[in-house]
């Protein structure tokens, strides 16, 4: 017994086998080849070979799996575009914690509400640009002492442990941040300067994945704010922004929710086999 | 690597090789995981060795960062989602005079099932449909069942197979007659409804005002299922949202998330590999953990059984029951494409 698709040369067995995995049918294969100079039983018989290969079989069962994955994800996306209202990030002056969490935060959707923001003097902004800087540590984004940030911001009760020092995201004029995930959920309060944000939903993925902008067919919410935006931006969720006077933002991560957070890992754990064939062994 | 190393496993073994290492499984697991069903390690080595240089393998592995950045994706919706749930742990909901507007903002729409009651109570169905009525009205009409169930560990999967044609009122003598049993069940497939001599049926039926198109004689928009106290359809999804109303008898369901697929062991079509009656912790030990929800429908009640969602029903009583698939909105029933996972074995009509 020969090993499948060894009457074809390697380049073209591997062309045979990509052209399968994504669907091909055997028909259009074998003509080609046969244009390419491949007799054509040869031709049918290397692809159809590969067809009945196991080694092929298995691998075309992982990569229907990923369709499927990213099937569910367009899924999603259909259900969503059908909604009234999908097309902006609802807005609430006052939101009590309960509608915060089962509307949007356990729903994995983007909101924005108010803090109260007390004008950012430059006294208090360089205190608190040096207290980020004077971290060894600190880049861009950096925890903040909580001195500082509770003269100047009060949030609504019940939505964040504000035990937790939430993380400065500060930038000079005429900052743009590229198209990036939330790893997690993250609450931004703005409180100094505008900041324009899109954001693009969580199942859009595998279509913004490896874009350096949306794509046409993926929706795009854009939201304005200013000193007192609290918004928050749900983990999975790809987001951009512009800054153009510059400005500044605290970012809270610990929610108030039975875990303080959830994290996007991909690859995290190693994948577990799936269970083995239950076959007789010789 | 040579040819016949390669060679020494048997086909299903190499084939689920070849899968796992396509999805981004460890070579090192792998071989340990053939180790433990028996095969010698240097040959278990050898062979993981072979089936990982396979053109396909090498193929399908460069989308393994993207496959798991969904699955991680899925793992942090399925986190909120528990999260919400509260001490009570996974319910579905229940709800009376429910609008059209919320049940498809907050229930179709946000992928969540919900057990509507009294949605059904104009149907003259509910008091009508017994299975003695039936057959007075419809007893020699010639039905289409799954007959064999029981001798067949996976009978939705055999549907084809499995067809066999009686009069009614055989079927519901032997329904009566057996008590709790698999065996025979009139399923949605045979499009009963649209049968001529069936069509009076239908004028026993109210397409639920708001929620259902009102117009029931387009084909497959409203189906049928009677059997009796027994049967079951194991773990499966479906790729559209159903309304799943019950008449007569009573049905627990089992439900689980859409967003759970990766737990679900979905091994064939859209079917997971997971016995509801007895799920086998040692070889599907990630089924724990999904957020699977029980409840019972009865007479009267319509469950949205959301696009996707996993479920698996088992009839209490002789039951009978009518599924709706089109729904009254502007845009067609939200539909999950490429879902079937491996060959189609045989044409399942829905």
């Amino acid at each position: 017994m020969t090993r499948a698709g060894a009457s074809l040369a390697p380049e073209w067995r591997r062309w045979v086998v990509e052209n399968l995995l994504r669907g091909a049918e055997l028909e259009d294969l074998v003509s080609i080849l046969v244009r390419a100079g491949v007799e054509s039983d040869v031709a049918a018989g290397a692809v159809r070979a590969e067809l009945e290969d196991p080694c092929f079989q298995g691998a075309a069962r992982a990569v229907a799996m990923h369709r499927k994955l990213e099937g569910l994800l367009d899924l999603y996306g259909d259900l969503y575009r059908q909604a009234p209202g999908h097309d902006r990030v609802d807005l609430h002056d006052v939101l009590s914690p309960g509608d915060f969490f089962e509307r949007y935060y356990f729903q994995n959707r983007p909101v924005v509400t108010r803090a109260t923001v007390r004008p950012l003097d430059v006294p208090t902004w360089e205190r608190l640009v040096a207290d980020v800087e004077g971290g060894a540590a600190a880049g861009r984004e950096a925890p903040v002492a909580p001195a500082p940030w509770r003269q100047l911001v009060v949030l609504p009760e019940g939505l964040v442990d504000t035990r937790v020092a939430p993380r400065l995201w500060w930038e000079p004029v005429e900052t743009r941040g590229a198209l990036a995930p939330a790893r997690r959920n993250v609450l931004l309060c703005q409180v100094h300067g505008r900041r324009a944000v899109r954001l693009v939903p969580a199942f859009a993925l595998h279509r913004v994945q490896g874009a350096s902008a949306a794509p046409q067919d993926v929706p795009v919410l854009e939201v304005e704010l200013g000193p007192g935006s609290l918004v928050l931006l749900p983990v999975g969720w790809w987001c951009s922004w512009h800054a153009p006077e510059g400005g500044a933002a605290l970012a809270f991560e610990a929610f108030l929710a039975p875990e303080p957070n959830v994290d996007w890992a991909p690859g995290r754990k190693p994948r577990e086999p799936t269970p083995p064939p239950r076959v007789r062994l010789d | 690597m040579t040819p016949d190393t390669f060679q020494e496993l048997g086909p299903s073994l190499r084939a689920w090789v070849a899968e796992n290492l396509s999805g981004g499984v460890a070579e090192d697991l792998l071989v340990a995981a053939l180790r433990a069903t028996g095969v010698e390690a240097s040959r278990a080595r050898a062979a993981v060795a072979a089936i990982s240089a396979h053109p396909a393998v090498c193929q399908a592995r460069e989308a393994v960062g993207r496959r798991e950045a969904v699955e991680a994706l899925l793992e942090a919706r399925s986190a909120l989602h528990r999260q919400s749930l509260g001490a009570a742990g996974p319910v579905v909901e229940r709800r009376r005079g429910l609008s059209p507007e919320v049940f498809f903002e907050e229930f179709y729409l946000r992928n969540r099932p919900v057990i509507v009651e009294g949605l059904l109570d104009d149907w003259p169905a509910l008091s009508r449909w017994t299975p003695e009525w039936l057959v007075s009205r419809f007893g020699d009409e010639v039905v289409e069942v799954m007959a064999g169930r029981d001798g067949e560990p996976d009978p939705d999967f055999h549907a084809e197979r499995l067809r066999a044609t009686v009069p009614l009122r055989t079927l519901v003598e032997r329904m009566l007659a057996g008590g709790e049993s698999d065996d025979v069940y009139l399923v949605a497939r045979n499009s009963l409804l649209l049968r001529e001599a069936f069509r009076p049926l239908l004028d026993d039926l109210r397409p639920p005002a708001g929620y259902i198109h009102p117009d029931l004689r387009t084909p497959d928009s409203v189906h049928l299922w009677f059997g009796p106290a027994g049967t079951l359809s194991n773990l499966h999804h479906d790729h559209l949202n159903v309304l799943f109303c019950q008449v007569l008898g009573r049905k627990r369901f089992w439900l689980a998330p859409s967003w759970e697929l990766p737990w679900l062991y979905n091994d064939r079509g859209l079917y997971s590999a997971v016995d509801i009656r007895a799920p086998d912790a040692r070889r599907h030990p990630d089924f724990s953990r999904a957020a699977v929800a029980s409840c019972v429908v009865g007479p009267g009640d319509a469950l949205l059984i959301p696009v996707g969602w996993w479920h698996a029903v088992r009839a209490l009583d002789v039951s009978l029951s009518v599924t709706f698939v089109h729904f009254d909105r502007p845009e067609r029933n939200a539909q999950w494409r490429n879902y079937w996972i491996g060959p189609r074995p045989e044409k399942v009509e829905r």
